[in-house]
């Protein structure tokens, strides 16, 4: 066995061997996990070499938006495990044009519950428009945005707005876990994607200054911020589209990983399938149409580190995603089929060994050892889960870019998305 | 001395006619506590009813007998006797005391406040709805005013679109109820009472809850 290995290994010319390993040697390893590998070493040099000294708390008064649409299921109980989380407080509902007793349920709680505020549209209207109507009734420096179905780890609330002291500071990102991690295969892959991707992912660009998104399911913005670009565009992807366009007013984002809110993913790969193809059109409609000046070198707004994270999308998530299909055709035209198996063998293996690698990554950054270790047991099959994640993004960008589908889709009511500009 | 006797004596109209309604009271509770003591409540009630009657009589000329309501005097519900002595008669077995009614009084003074929805804060009937624009294509949510240009047409301040359209370009919905007076805002305005004597402002949840009786002869 171990002959015929060495034989087949002098058999290879080095052209080969790069063609071979390029995309994970050359692409993967670097930006996903040499980068993070980086990362803990200089973190852990800080952390010895460094005094750190702990900044007073601060407290600005927050306003939590939540738009909820069907939600009388766990609107109740958000509510409940949200107020009186904060100090300074505000909470602002906005029904948007649910069909069930979300609004009652809501309505009920504010009856008995100060500072609570339960806004009614009887036609839905969208999300974005959901959360302006409630920035009318806003009063705090911080603007806080809320799934309803989501869970918030302790003393959420108060972390998330810690960054915002730094006054550069316009929106600051969640870290945001799944909830469901044990629900399904599906799920489980997700929670791993989740720490990887969000967690270690946003830690790193946070760091390096180029993070660019601030997930709407647990946001924090800086009212000044909001204001000065009247609040959320329509969506789909308006998180996105919100951060992009504080970060070319000039502001920091950042990510606060202690700041923990638990959502539920979706069970079924079909549903998992819908919300990607949501995210990824977005990926296309916002860093190749409407935010494309971002990479325009002599705009007055031209900033390096939006530059760069424009750079990263497009040739990580866009070029690398489609050119996979391409690399995959001519390497399997290309190659033996002798020996196909052998190098199919040595990829996946060196996946294992980059996930393995990550998933100790993870453990550094994670802020419940306990909990996240359950997750990372999946490393050894992410690989099957992330070339599905590609295809999906490599259909959703093809998609978009042929027939801007994100227009199209219902997440925004139809009277509003035929109104809104086609980027 | 029989209690028969006594109550004649006790119900003369000279000694009511005197002015001391309280010394006729006093006594006719006395002859209830002699009746009680000998048993004879029943034998005797209706002669002391009837003296009850008669100063009830001499005091409110209006009164037309049992069941004794509340009525409304400056604001204030009263009974033309007090009540501590009423509830004598009603312990002595003489009278009896049913639920008649309920009310919400001013938590201050007792009397009857008027009541209109109000603001919670302030306590102001002047309360009025917000308007609000929701322009359509950029997702801007602001109230009519902040819309409205001085020709009377609509443009939108986030996009610059001018001559908005109903309907095709926005659409109004109803916000938060706002206060003139104090600038409070919320989702409905709350009942609020208003005491006729002392102009208190109170939240009707808030009010006094005073349960009102109705005396009637056994």
């Amino acid at each position: 066995m171990l002959n015929d290995l060495q034989y087949w290994l002098s058999g290879f010319y080095p052209y080969m061997w790069i063609g071979s390993f390029a995309g994970v040697l050359l692409l993967d390893a670097p930006r996903y996990v040499v980068s993070k590998i980086a990362l803990v070493l200089v973190d852990v040099f800080t952390l010895h070499f460094t005094k750190h000294t702990r900044p007073q708390p601060y407290y600005p008064s927050v306003c939590a938006v939540i738009s909820c649409l069907n939600e009388s299921e766990t609107i109740f109980q958000t509510l409940s495990s949200i107020y009186n989380s904060y100090p300074k407080l505000q909470i602002i509902v906005v029904d948007d044009g649910s069909t069930d007793d979300t609004y009652e349920l809501a309505n009920s709680f504010a009856q008995v519950h100060p500072d609570v505020l339960v806004i009614r549209r009887p036609v839905r209207g969208g999300k974005s428009s959901a959360i302006n109507l409630a920035l009318n009734y806003a009063e705090a420096e911080v603007i806080l945005t809320l799934d309803s179905d989501s869970r918030f780890g302790p003393g959420a609330i108060f972390r998330i707005v810690q960054p915002l002291r730094d006054p550069r500071v316009g929106a600051v990102s969640g870290s945001i876990l799944v909830e469901n991690a044990s629900a399904s295969l599906c799920t489980w892959f997700q929670a791993y994607e989740y720490l990887n991707s969000i967690l270690v992912g946003r830690i790193f660009s946070s760091r390096i200054g180029i993070l660019s998104i601030a997930s709407g399911a647990f946001a924090a913005f800086r009212r000044e911020a909001t204001d000065a670009g009247y609040g959320w565009d329509a969506g789909p992807g308006e998180d996105a589209d919100i951060t992009i366009r504080i970060r070319k007013s000039g502001w920091k984002v950042v990510f606060e990983p202690t700041a923990e809110c638990f959502t539920n993913a979706p069970t079924r790969f079909r549903q998992l399938f819908k919300q990607r193809m949501r995210w990824d059109r977005s990926l296309v409609r916002y860093n190749i149409r409407k935010h494309r000046d971002i990479s325009h070198l002599f705009a007055h707004h031209f900033r390096l580190s939006s530059f760069l994270h424009w750079a990263d999308v497009i040739f990580f998530n866009v070029i690398c995603t489609i050119g996979l299909w391409a690399y995959a055709v001519t390497f399997i035209v290309l190659a033996e089929w002798r020996t196909l198996e052998f190098v199919l063998l040595l990829v996946v293996g060196t996946y294992m060994a980059l996930g393995f690698v990550q998933s100790l990554v993870i453990m550094y950054f994670s802020q419940k050892i306990s909990r996240d270790a359950i997750a990372c047991w999946v490393f050894p099959f992410y690989m099957f889960y992330a070339l599905f994640l590609r295809a999906i993004r490599s259909i959703a960008v093809i998609d978009e870019l042929l027939n801007r589908s994100s227009f199209k889709d219902n997440y925004v009511p139809k009277y509003v998305r035929d109104s809104t500009i086609h980027w | 001395m029989s209690s028969r006797t006594a109550s004649l004596v006790l119900i003369d109209s000279s000694e009511i006619g005197d002015g001391a309604p309280a010394r006729a009271l006093k006594s006719l509770l006395k002859l209830a506590r002699i009746s009680e003591r000998r048993g004879k409540v029943a034998d005797n009630s209706r002669i002391i009813v009837r003296g009850l009657e008669l100063l009830l009589k001499q005091r409110e000329p209006a009164f037309s007998g049992f069941p004794l309501r509340p009525s409304l005097r400056n604001f204030h519900f009263r009974y033309p006797i007090e009540v501590s002595i009423l509830d004598k008669f009603v312990a002595h077995g003489i009278l009896a005391r049913e639920a008649f009614d309920k009310v919400l009084l001013c938590p201050e003074c007792h009397a009857v406040p008027t009541v209109r929805p109000g603001c919670p804060n302030c306590g102001s009937p002047s309360l009025h709805r917000d308007e609000l624009i929701h322009h359509f294509s950029c997702g801007h949510v602001a109230q009519v005013d902040h819309f409205m240009q001085p020709d009377g047409s609509l443009r939108c301040r986030k996009c610059q679109k001018t001559n908005l359209i109903i309907n095709a370009d926005y659409d109004v919905t109803s916000g938060m109820c706002r206060c003139a007076e104090c600038n409070w805002v919320g989702g409905y305005p709350k009942l609020v009472g208003r005491c006729s004597v002392c102009s208190l402002s109170f939240l009707v949840v808030e009010a006094h809850q005073q349960d009102l009786w109705e005396y009637c002869a056994k």
